[in-house]
């Protein structure tokens, strides 16, 4: 029989037990999402029932028990997991309601109303998942006549199959390679009900969090268990101490004698070798800490009162020194985000200082260095945006293959971002020409969008390597002209491909021919090209730009 | 229609669509246990109809402000489930679903409790 302290025991028990193991129920998620924090918030549903079951006496039927906890459960259950948790619990609560001791057939019973409460939660259920381990513990116990303790065994080992077996029914959880993170909570507490039922010693507290002994907190256990772990201790002393009296921070526990003497005159003696004295005891242990210049004068006098345990000792001047380096590292390399003071900025991407000089010319109020052959990373873009005072931010790329990057860092950026889709610098030029600081966003957005359509971009490169396009044999170091972005014929001359270009892309009514030569090109050898096109084309406005870009010899835009 | 746009063009998405996918996605939120039409609130209409995908979309509302979707839904819970628990995750979970499957940024997500089942 299982009676009403048993219960209230293998519940609490079970709680403290989910609570250490929580983080290693945590990395099970296959989904690094916030309200994937499956073993956190089994945790904490379960946690919150502990304070309210420790106040029960031994006295207590299961009813009770099961009662108390089932409604404190559904007032602390968060995520998913919790919730079914909840449910299962309310099921130990209905099937026990009356009773003061249960047996195997009132254990089924329960399982069976929270397995069933559970799949009503949900309208599609998805098998798998904890309500699959769940449903198969209760079906293998659902027609045994075992006593309780046998019973229990049965469906831990029930559970444990069926969670093994939770990766060949989601393939999520298959690609991932683990098994489902609320069904191995639901494992766990499980377990630890039959370790209690079958007689094990009940958990008092979250045994990795003492906070006491622990040598700090690295499985981050301590969730409400109200213990301080000597590094946050003295992490804690650390900060109210700017001036440093004395050099070396002393921490250690003294175990006491049976014989041990007052714990204040080992205080007393403390305050006479140093300054921050804590020294407190419970029953068992003193917990000591000081700055000292003596430290082994500390330990001596330790000595007199018990054995020692968990010994520190810190140079503090030198941890001092260390930590002002790396607080003026961080400080150097610390980056500010402007505050938005406008409500429209822009953030380009370009290369060459002729080209920069132009964009800021038009209001751009950053720009990030690079383009073909040097792509920056979302992480420049992201800086790049944060740096634009502004409440609303246009991304212009101005290359194809940076369209995706400046998209992702939008999406990280603390403020509205919005990339027009720009793949050469021209259409940039002509999306920010087009840009109306008095309209509002959308109007701007679509107005600047439209505008690139057209814009035809012309560029004069030359070949890196030998190679095949569009059945046209290149040769390396042969000169190349695109015509948006397209392969369109090679030459041998850079101006007379620039010029074969410009005719191939202009029509009998361009307006507009603008000639933006790059850092290879010198200032006759441009001039000569405008003389050229500016004879053609009579009729069009012909601009010279020097845009000191790489790679293009010129990039050459026709409207 | 919500259009979206990236360099290669132009991708629209009806309403209609919008409102079957967070159907469907309500059908395997936890603590889900039925749908509610949106627009006929009396009754149980289609009320535990077992996860009728095929009408579930009924039970959504989604509109378009600024380029930003905003999804209502109508749901009955099941008796004895924390509602704000069982409601933080249906928004985590239809928020992220429609993000992740359209692109279109989901600016709200408003949970309607117009039901209880046993």
């Amino acid at each position: 029989m299982i009676t009403g302290k048993l219960l209230r025991d293998a519940f609490v028990s079970s709680a403290y037990v989910i609570a250490e193991k929580k983080r290693s129920v945590d990395e099970l998620n296959v989904y690094p999402v916030p309200d994937g924090d499956t073993g956190t918030n089994m945790s904490m549903t379960m946690g919150n029932a502990i304070a309210e079951l420790l106040r029960m006496p031994d006295s207590c039927t299961v009813s009770e028990v099961a009662e108390t906890t089932a409604a404190c459960l559904l007032r602390g259950a968060r995520g998913n997991s919790g919730v079914i948790l909840s449910l299962l619990f309310r099921g130990f609560s209905k099937g026990f309601a009356g009773l003061e001791e249960a047996d195997s057939s009132d254990l089924i019973r329960a399982l069976e109303i929270g397995v069933k409460a559970a799949y009503k939660a949900v309208m599609k259920p998805t098998e798998g998942t904890i309500l699959t381990v769940a449903r198969l513990s209760y079906e293998a116990v659902e027609k045994s006549s075992d006593e309780p303790i046998t019973l229990w065994n049965i469906v831990v080992s029930a559970s444990k199959v069926a969670l093994e077996d939770t990766p060949n029914q989601l393939d999520v959880l298959k690609r991932a390679g683990v098994v489902d993170a609320g069904g191995m909570g639901l494992v766990i507490i499980f377990e630890e009900m039959l370790r209690v039922f079958s007689g094990g010693e009940p958990r008092k507290k979250i045994e990795a969090t003492d906070g006491w002994t622990a040598d700090g907190d690295k499985s981050g256990n301590a969730t409400f268990v109200g213990a301080v772990s000597v590094q946050d201790f003295s992490s804690v002393v650390g900060e109210f101490d700017e001036v440093i009296n004395f050099t070396y921070c002393t921490e250690f526990i003294v175990r006491k004698n049976a014989d041990c003497p007052d714990e204040t005159r080992l205080r007393a003696f403390l305050e006479t070798i140093g300054d921050c004295v804590v020294a407190v005891s419970d029953d068992d242990i003193i917990k000591v800490h000081v700055h000292t210049d003596h430290p082994g004068k500390a330990i001596e006098e330790g000595l007199l009162f018990g054995s020692l345990i968990n010994l520190k000792i810190d140079n503090m001047r030198f941890q001092h020194e260390n930590k002002a380096r790396e607080a003026a590292l961080v400080k150097e390399t610390d980056f500010v985000p402007a505050t938005p003071e406008k409500d429209f900025g822009f953030a380009v991407v370009s290369s060459g200082r002729g080209i920069e000089e132009l964009f800021k010319n038009l209001g751009a109020d950053t720009v990030i260095t690079g383009g073909q052959t040097m792509n920056p990373s979302t992480d420049d873009i992201l800086k790049a945006i944060l740096a634009t005072p502004a409440h609303t931010v246009f991304v212009l790329p101005n290359n194809k293959n940076i369209i995706m990057a400046a998209e992702q860092a939008g999406k990280l950026a603390d403020r509205e971002v919005c990339v027009i889709p720009t793949r050469f610098i021209p259409q940039g030029i002509t999306a920010m020409m087009n840009f109306d600081p008095d309209a509002d966003f959308e109007t701007n957005r679509m107005n600047m969008i439209k505008a690139l359509d057209n814009v035809r971009t012309g560029q004069v490169t030359f070949a890196a390597r030998n190679s095949d396009i569009d059945g046209k044999e290149i040769k390396q170091g042969e000169i190349l002209a695109l015509d948006n972005g397209k392969m369109l014929l090679s030459d041998t001359d850079i101006n007379k491909a620039a010029g074969k270009l410009i005719k191939h892309m202009s029509k009998k009514d361009t307006a507009f021919i603008t000639i933006i030569y790059g850092s290879d090109i010198d200032d006759e050898k441009a001039s000569a090209l405008e003389t050229y096109v500016k004879n053609r084309y009579s009729d069009a406005d012909v601009m010279l730009v020097s845009g000191g870009q790489p790679v293009y010899y010129y990039i050459i835009s026709v409207e | 229609m919500i259009i979206r746009e990236n360099y290669m063009g132009k991708i629209g998405f009806s309403e209609k669509y919008i409102r079957s996918l967070v159907g469907r996605i309500l059908c395997e939120c936890i603590g889900v246990s039925g749908l509610l039409p949106a627009r006929l609130r009396i009754g149980r209409w289609f009320l535990g109809t077992g996860g009728n995908a095929a009408h579930s979309d009924r039970a959504v509302t989604a509109k378009v402000i600024d380029g930003k979707l905003i999804i209502g839904v109508h749901i009955a819970v099941v008796y004895g489930s924390r509602v704000s628990a069982v409601s933080e995750s249906i928004v985590g979970k239809i928020k992220r679903a429609v993000e992740e499957r359209t692109g279109v940024p989901v600016q709200k997500v408003t949970v309607y409790v117009d039901g209880m089942t046993d």
